[in-house]
């Protein structure tokens, strides 16, 4: 079970054909991104909805990454990133994580990854968004002492699917083969 | 004609090592790299008379350096890619090698980074361009440039705690 | 930032352009073709009269349908930075997802000892 890829394992227990809600509502904060922004030394912020999605979609080639990202956004209403790198720790404070966190209390919305380091300052979480038995979004908070990451995305998706974009040979196999080689001996 | 091609062996000598750089750095494959080290020179020939200055030489050379390592590695079949190849080349690997066991740990950290960002981060640690360069080479976005630096140092960084603690300046 | 600039100097150091493999510039001029490269003056009277008239037709389209293209062209750039963005963020997912995969198997096989 240890060796199971996480993002194979998500996908495999939640992966269905979605509805798809045309208006995704982005759970960030509305003016924590301002505040972020302006702790941080460096940020990237990228926001595209389902009318973007389709207009960009429009230019995707040919090429082996462009037919991949074509077939996830198919599926997709929204992707929504931020990115803060801080120089010192402590930037990001409990109650900035609780208020992204609160977003996530409804009913829709369900953990299923709640990582906790013990400064606080490595957490990871995932929920997934279910309505109707189907899944409509999924949101991802990684922490780490200098770096506060969100991940929103709307829409049915395989996190599989996504992973394979951050390389075109496989980064996660890498990484998992490496880490396997470390420590599962 | 004689003075063409003196002139020629001499821009080859002269850029040899970029070149091949490039494409083996991006292919991990000393045999392919220089099969696409030879095209490039061999296309350079091809539009000598469209160069119009050594900047111009030297940027040309590195953008079809580039582009056709990149297009040999997707030619290449899956399974041939990436780190395992490249630790494959480095058991055979001939003395010279062992000279540069700086070199060889960061080419392995650098196979081991999606094509994108290991084709960034040469241009700007082999190559010394600007971000803002990079983007215009490539056609892309400084922001993804920019993301794709940060993302590789990062993933870099994490793989190399250990084996590059020896290397570092400070403790 | 004193870990960031230990790294960039190490790869500037460890990124130091390699010399080819031994024979490399012999290979090259091997196989380069016996006619030289036809310089370029002689290249434009070859194909002077063509050009000059696929030169005009092209100006003549050009002036009538400027506005057409000119919108064309907007949309295309616009198109393509929608593009670049649209791959920016799938990227940025896709690595934060393996980031918190690599922390969880990390943490999980850690666990396991």
């Amino acid at each position: 079970m240890r060796n199971l890829p996480l993002v194979a394992t998500i996908g495999s227990c939640l992966f269905a054909l979605s509805a798809g809600a045309q208006n995704a509502t982005v759970p960030f904060p509305a003016t924590l991104d301002k505040e972020l922004e302006a702790r941080a030394s460096k940020y990237t912020e990228v926001s595209m909805d389902k009318k973007m999605l389709t207009f960009a979609g429009k230019f995707l080639s040919k090429d082996e990454d462009d037919v991949e990202a074509k077939r996830i956004i198919e599926k997709l209403d929204g992707v929504y990133v931020r990115e803060y790198d801080f120089d010192q720790p402590g930037q990001y404070t409990a109650a900035d994580l609780e208020r992204i966190r609160s977003q996530f209390k409804g009913s829709e919305w369900s953990p299923m990854v709640r990582e906790r380091s013990k400064t606080g300052q490595g957490d990871t979480d995932i929920y997934m968004k279910i309505v109707d038995g189907k899944m409509q979004g999924m949101f991802v908070l990684d922490l780490e002492s200098k770096e506060l990451d969100m991940v929103y995305i709307a829409g049915a998706l395989d996190p599989s699917e996504l992973s394979k974009l951050d390389g075109n040979f496989g980064i996660p196999k890498g990484v998992a083969a490496h880490t396997a080689k470390d420590g599962g001996k | 004609m004689p003075g063409i091609t003196g002139e020629f062996r001499q821009i080859v000598e002269a850029h040899q090592s970029r070149v091949y750089s490039i494409a083996y750095r991006v292919l991990g494959d000393r045999g392919t790299a220089e099969e696409v080290a030879q095209d490039v020179f061999l296309e350079l020939y091809r539009a000598w008379d469209s160069i119009a200055s050594d900047e111009h030489l030297v940027a040309w050379l590195r953008r079809v350096a580039v582009h056709r390592a990149t297009d040999a590695l997707r030619r290449r079949p899956r399974t041939l890619h990436g780190a395992a190849r490249f630790e494959d080349w480095m058991s055979e690997s001939p003395r010279e090698e062992e000279s540069l066991p700086l070199a060889s740990e960061i080419e392995r950290l650098l196979l081991a980074l999606p094509t994108a960002q290991r084709v960034v981060v040469l241009l700007r640690y082999q190559e010394d361009l600007l971000p803002a360069e990079i983007a215009e080479m490539l056609q892309m976005p400084l922001a993804t440039v920019k993301s794709h630096l940060q993302r590789a140092l990062k993933l870099m960084r994490a793989r190399a705690e250990d084996t590059l603690k020896e290397y570092t300046r400070h403790g | 930032m004193d870990e960031r600039e230990d790294l960039e100097h190490l790869l500037r150091q460890g990124l130091r352009p390699r010399q080819s493999p031994a024979g490399f510039t012999a290979r090259v001029m091997a196989h380069l073709p016996e006619t030289s490269p036809v310089p370029s003056f002689q290249k434009k009277r070859t194909f002077w009269m063509p050009m000059t008239r696929w030169a005009m037709a092209t100006v003549l389209l050009g002036i009538a349908g400027g506005t057409y293209w000119q919108h064309e062209r907007n949309e295309r750039i616009a198109g393509e930075r929608a593009r670049d963005q649209l791959i920016l963020a799938l990227r940025m997912s896709a690595a934060t997802l393996n980031d918190v995969q690599h922390k969880l198997l990390k943490s999980t096989t850690g666990d396991s000892e």
